[in-house]
């Protein structure tokens, strides 16, 4: 082979690694439509966190219950967690109130935060009822009642003695919860952890290709 | 006297240069004219390092999804190669890379942990061009890579054990001289099978792209 045919070569590895590259198409992976509207109750606003956010709960248990708010908050993460498939959030434990993002609160508690005043809070005797405040396309941080700042931007408010079981308050903060993380809707599902008068207590696969939906959109504010 | 008895088949002459899968994978890749040789020269195992960057790393991607990239990475490896044929070099590369992995999407980047990446490959060199300060070679390799440290993303979190690989580039560098040690700049084009771990889970099998850029000793 003489040396002018080998330099040719050399385009030709470089055409071969070309079409290698091309060639070879990258794992695919399409989201989920909704199963049911994640809106329904934010008249068409889309919201969610961040994605890549890391959310920190904070719960406080209340004194004078026999109901376990811990164990209700650890599974209602545990079942959240399992449904971000490009770690879009992440929720742990607080280590404290103030570098907490949710903070789940019984009703027999003083509110450790002040709602925002342009926002009433307002939970109408309800078991479970999840604020924001929205301000721009952001919800807003809240001051603790000492008027600190501090992170957080949802509370979760239950009503612990009103609800009949553990498996009751267990069903609420899972379906708050999702609330929390973006899910403005109620299912008219009873199966599903989103359905209005919750029970399940564990996300079914409506659920979880709901949240995945609205994962991938654009949201019209963030938490 | 001892007397050494020769089989019929036995022969006295050296023995042939074992045709590996990697020269034939060599053979495939680079349509060169590779011509049986009378006697090939043996020459000895050499010993080789190498300090690599992957470069726009590409592993996952589809409609209203964030893109799973690595924009950079860093890798070491070791290996031994041999000249087997006039102008085709074999060999095998133990290696290990680390990449950051990222997820994209429109306005927003956020970290998903490091890529670990552990492999073997085998490796075929040609000589394409060799002058009196320059040479260059077309390098292909194949082997197998051991993925790890992303777990909570796909595909990386449902993804098969074992990825085959498959690269092809070129190397350029100062003409081989004996006994002294060679450099090499080399730049491929590598692409990794991202298998599956199971029929359900959650992505279509495709391939992960990236370039190969490294420095390579041989002495």
């Amino acid at each position: 082979m003489t040396p002018r045919l080998r330099i040719r070569i050399a385009p030709l590895a470089l055409v071969l690694s070309a079409l290698l590259v091309s060639a070879c198409d990258a794992p695919t992976v399409a989201r989920p439509m909704a199963a049911y509207s994640p809106t329904s109750l934010t008249n068409g606003q889309l919201y969610r966190w961040s994605s890549g956010s890391t959310i920190r709960v904070w719960h406080i248990q209340p004194a004078d219950s026999t109901r376990d708010v811990f164990r209700a908050t650890q599974l209602a993460l545990a079942e959240w967690n399992a449904v971000p498939r490009l770690r879009e959030y992440r929720l742990e434990s607080a280590t404290s109130l103030e570098r907490a993002n949710i903070v789940i609160v019984d009703r027999s508690t003083p509110l450790p935060l002040a709602p925002a005043a342009s926002c009433p809070f307002d939970p109408r005797g309800s078991t479970g009822y999840t604020y924001f405040c929205v301000s721009g396309n952001r919800a807003q941080r809240l001051q603790s009642s000492s008027g600190a700042p501090t992170d957080v931007s949802v509370i979760i408010r239950l009503d612990v003695g009103g609800m009949a079981s553990q498996a009751v308050l267990e069903a609420v903060v899972l379906h708050e919860m999702g609330h929390a993380l973006g899910i403005g809707g109620h299912s008219p599902e009873t199966a599903d952890v989103m359905f209005g008068n919750p029970t399940a207590r564990f996300l079914s696969g409506r659920d979880v290709q709901t949240l995945q939906f609205l994962l991938g959109e654009r949201p019209q504010f963030t938490l | 006297m001892a007397r050494i008895r020769l089989s019929p088949s036995a022969s006295l002459s050296p023995r042939p240069v074992p045709r590996t899968a990697l020269t034939l994978l060599a053979a495939l890749i680079f349509p060169l004219p590779l011509r049986a040789q009378s006697a090939p020269e043996q020459l000895p195992w050499r010993f080789t390092q190498v300090a690599m960057a992957s470069v726009s790393g590409t592993f996952l991607e589809g409609p209203r999804i964030a893109t799973v990239s690595s924009p950079v990475g860093a890798g070491l490896g070791i290996g031994l190669q041999r000249r087997v044929r006039p102008r085709l070099e074999t060999g095998v590369i133990l290696r290990a890379l680390v990449s950051p992995v990222r997820a994209t999407e429109a306005g927003a980047s956020w970290s998903l942990g490091s890529l670990r990446e552990v492999g073997a490959v085998g490796t075929a060199s040609v000589d394409g061009y060799t002058g009196q300060r320059v040479a260059l070679r077309l390098e292909g390799a194949a082997g197998i890579a051991v993925l790890s440290g992303v777990d909570g993303a796909l595909p990386f979190s449902e993804l098969a054990v074992i990825s085959p690989s498959v690269e092809a580039g070129v190397a350029l560098g100062a003409p081989p001289r004996a006994g002294r040690r060679e450099w090499w700049f080399t730049a491929r084009a590598n692409t990794l099978r991202l298998g599956r771990a199971s029929a359900n889970a959650g992505f279509t099998e495709g391939w992960g792209s990236r370039v190969l850029l490294g420095v390579r000793t041989v002495r």
